[in-house]
């Protein structure tokens, strides 16, 4: 029989809980300072990209030969070498063919329109369909997780859990607010639904390890509640890791090969699934040391 | 388990492999004498057009509401069939109709022929060419099946007081000859006139079936569309941009899955091998089901597809690591796999579960992107609940441990 190899996590529980809170109060600050840019399907309007088939005029030229057809403000960004994308508020079929004649051997390469229906519906369902993940998951956790010792109730295990994925979907908001900034990224739905599943999938370490924690509790070999925690990280910690890498594999390759449409998104899932399992890791166990003292 | 059982198992599993492998990739792996099905592959793959129409139900009671999306899908779908694109969806959702033309490139025309109106005319004979009349949809105001006096299935016409004047000018003139109804420029029905009409009703008999009778029913009441519609979004894609992502996202997989097999027999050795192969039963399975039932592919569903490879090879993960541990605590190999596969398994259903849970709520958005995503992501998860835990245990308890004793994992 080998020895246990045990870490004391714990000691550094202020710390954990310490970063764990900066990083949600830097996210909430770069959210409210860079502002997410939104994106086509919850700000509306319309979207081209045009490939030129010869040299591609430059953005002021562009701006110049568009002026004339009422178009409001129009954002060009240069995609590939000979294709732009123009954003502009919804426009007319008829609008979109003057532009086409405007800017003379233009090719659309593809074009989106939302209208404000549409995005006012999905700002709506958005915000519900978050809130409830939230609750479903951590009522789903409060019923895995029976009631194991007096004071461990599934109410702690759930609350617990609840703050982990509130934190992650502040951080990853906070993410694209800076992306938004740094590479024009835009939060629309894709990037909603990446949030999504990093709560999904990223509570299955937090499931891991409390799992772990019932089963050591159960045990009965210890009724410190410091060495319960410890020795159940420290179990389970490559396997969070493992899980979370072989996962997160196949994510980075889209973004190696430069999907366009996916890469925010890619971008999203790895830094989503990268910080429950820190949460996991680091700050369930501390917290849950923070707020019971003994079994 | 004795040798011929266990042979007759290996046998199954990869010819399992071989013919699901052939089904999906025939012209890869050049093998031919399979059905050959397509994968059914979304807009943003092959390029297309989706428009979001709105209706604008306001007019409308609140019973006739549904009917009116009907009625309303049913004249969009005759309209898209002119497009000769192959598999054309017209589907009603709420207040919304959701058009996708795959493979189609002319946005322009498909915008243009979808929101204009319905034209409905009728026709009198002049020489040998049928000639426009006065008389048009406008004028219509209502369309019903009937049945004639042995039971035979009819339509009956009823025009408003302007039309009824018109039509009985045009039947007066039209005796005995043909007068033919138009839908659109083309002639959906040439019936002969008997008599002077002035009443303002007509009936088209004919030989119909009832369905037919509905049908037409249908599409003189649509005349004019039944509500206004307003095109609220649409997504175009042109065909190579699409190919370009195909292209790109299915290096990535292949990419993807050669890092979870390197980690996998690094880490766990044969044991991870053997979840490797269960991996690739695993995929070959997922690709065989989006053929069959069938599953559109689109770039979020096939991120979903490799996001569940992953997710599949964690719950083999969670058995190697507790059969590691309780081998550590003294168990003999056997013991540990079987405590492994046992005590792992209320974490791996925990988190596939939740997992799965949030997915099923995306799919209220509804968006193809989220139906995309969700449906491969979901079916992945389902799916792998048998082949990283069943399989894997399986072949480890029926192939390996009878041959190798040790360094497995």
């Amino acid at each position: 029989m080998k020895e246990e190899k045990i870490f004391n996590f714990l000691k550094f529980k202020n710390l954990f809980i310490f970063i764990f809170f900066g990083i949600f109060i830097l996210s909430v600050f770069s959210i409210f300072y860079f502002k997410p840019k939104m994106g086509l399907d919850f700000g509306g309007g319309t979207l081209i990209e045009i490939e030129f088939e010869k040299e591609k005029p430059n953005s002021q030229e562009i701006k110049q030969k568009l002026s004339e057809l009422n178009l409001g403000e129009v954002i060009i960004q240069e995609t590939e070498k000979n294709r732009v994308l123009l954003k502009m508020r919804k426009i007319s079929e008829r609008e979109k063919s003057q532009i086409f004649e405007k800017l003379k051997d233009a090719k659309e390469i593809r074009s989106e329109m939302v209208g404000p229906t549409i995005s006012l519906e999905l700002k709506r369902k958005s915000l519900w369909l978050t809130l409830f993940s939230l609750i479903a998951i951590s009522v789903y956790i409060a019923l895995a997780f029976k009631r194991i010792t007096k004071n461990l109730s599934p109410l702690v295990f759930s609350t617990i859990s609840f703050l982990g994925l509130f934190q992650n979907t502040i951080f990853l908001l906070g993410v694209i607010s800076v992306l938004g900034k740094l590479s024009n990224a835009e939060f629309n739905i894709s990037i909603l639904i990446a949030i999504l599943t990093c709560l999904g999938y990223g509570i299955n370490d937090t499931i891991v390890l409390f799992d772990r924690i019932r089963e050591n509790v159960l045990k009965r070999k210890t009724k410190d509640l410091s060495e319960i925690i410890n020795s159940s990280i420290s179990q389970t910690f490559s396997r969070q890791v493992n899980t979370s890498l072989v996962t997160i594999f196949p994510v980075l390759a889209i973004l190696f090969f430069k999907v366009e449409s996916l890469k925010f998104f890619s971008m999203v899932l790895v830094l989503g699934i990268l910080n429950s399992t820190l949460f996991s890791l680091f700050v369930g166990g501390s917290m849950l040391r923070l707020i019971i003292k003994e079994l | 388990m004795n040798k011929q059982e266990r042979i007759s198992f290996l046998i199954l599993f990869f010819l399992f492999l071989f013919l699901g492998a052939s089904f999906c990739f025939p012209e890869i792996l050049k093998i031919n004498f399979l059905p050959k099905k397509e994968f059914k592959l979304g807009l943003d793959l092959q390029g297309g057009i989706q428009l979001v129409y709105q209706a604008d139900l306001s007019q409308i009671p609140e019973k006739e509401k549904k009917e009116a999306m009907e009625t309303l899908k049913s004249v969009i779908e005759k309209r898209v069939n002119f497009f000769g694109v192959r598999e054309p969806v017209v589907q009603v959702q709420g207040g919304k109709i959701v058009i996708e033309l795959s493979g189609f490139s002319d946005p322009q025309k498909a915008i243009e022929e979808i929101g204009k109106t319905p034209f409905l005319e009728f026709r009198e004979k002049k020489d040998e060419d049928f000639i426009p009349t006065p008389l048009t949809g406008r004028y219509l105001k209502r369309a019903q099946v009937g049945f004639d006096d042995v039971g035979n299935p009819l339509v009956l016409l009823e025009f408003n007081d302007e039309g009824t004047k018109i039509f009985s000018e045009i039947t007066e003139r039209n005796i005995g000859k043909p007068l033919a109804i138009f839908l659109d420029g083309k002639p959906i029905s040439i019936p002969t006139v008997r008599e002077k009409i002035p009443s303002g009703k007509a009936e088209i008999t004919g030989k119909f079936s009832l369905g037919e009778a509905k049908e037409l029913v249908r599409n003189l009441n649509a005349g004019a569309l039944p509500v206004p519609i307003e095109l609220v979004s649409y997504q175009i894609v042109g065909p190579t941009l699409g190919k370009a992502s195909l292209e790109k996202i299915l290096k990535a997989g292949l990419v993807g899955f050669l890092l979870i097999t390197v980690f996998m027999i690094l880490i766990y050795k044969i044991s991870g091998l053997i979840a490797i192969l269960c991996l690739i039963f695993f995929a070959i399975s997922n690709l065989l089901l989006y053929k069959l039932i069938p599953v559109t592919l689109t770039l979020s569903g096939i991120a979903g597809f490799l996001l569940s490879l992953g997710m599949a090879v964690d719950a083999n993960i969670l058995i190697f690591s507790r059969t590691r541990e309780e081998l550590k605590i003294g168990k003999s190999l056997f013991q540990a796999f079987d405590e492994g596969f046992k005590r792992a398994w209320p974490a791996i259903r925990d988190g596939n579960l939740t997992t799965l849970v949030v997915n099923l709520i995306l799919l209220f958005f509804g968006t193809s992107f989220v139906r995309g995503f969700a449906t491969t992501l979901s079916l992945g998860i389902l799916i792998s609940m048998f082949t990283a835990i069943v399989m894997t245990k399986e072949f480890l308890k029926m192939i390996i441990f009878p041959k190798i004793q040790k360094i497995i994992i």
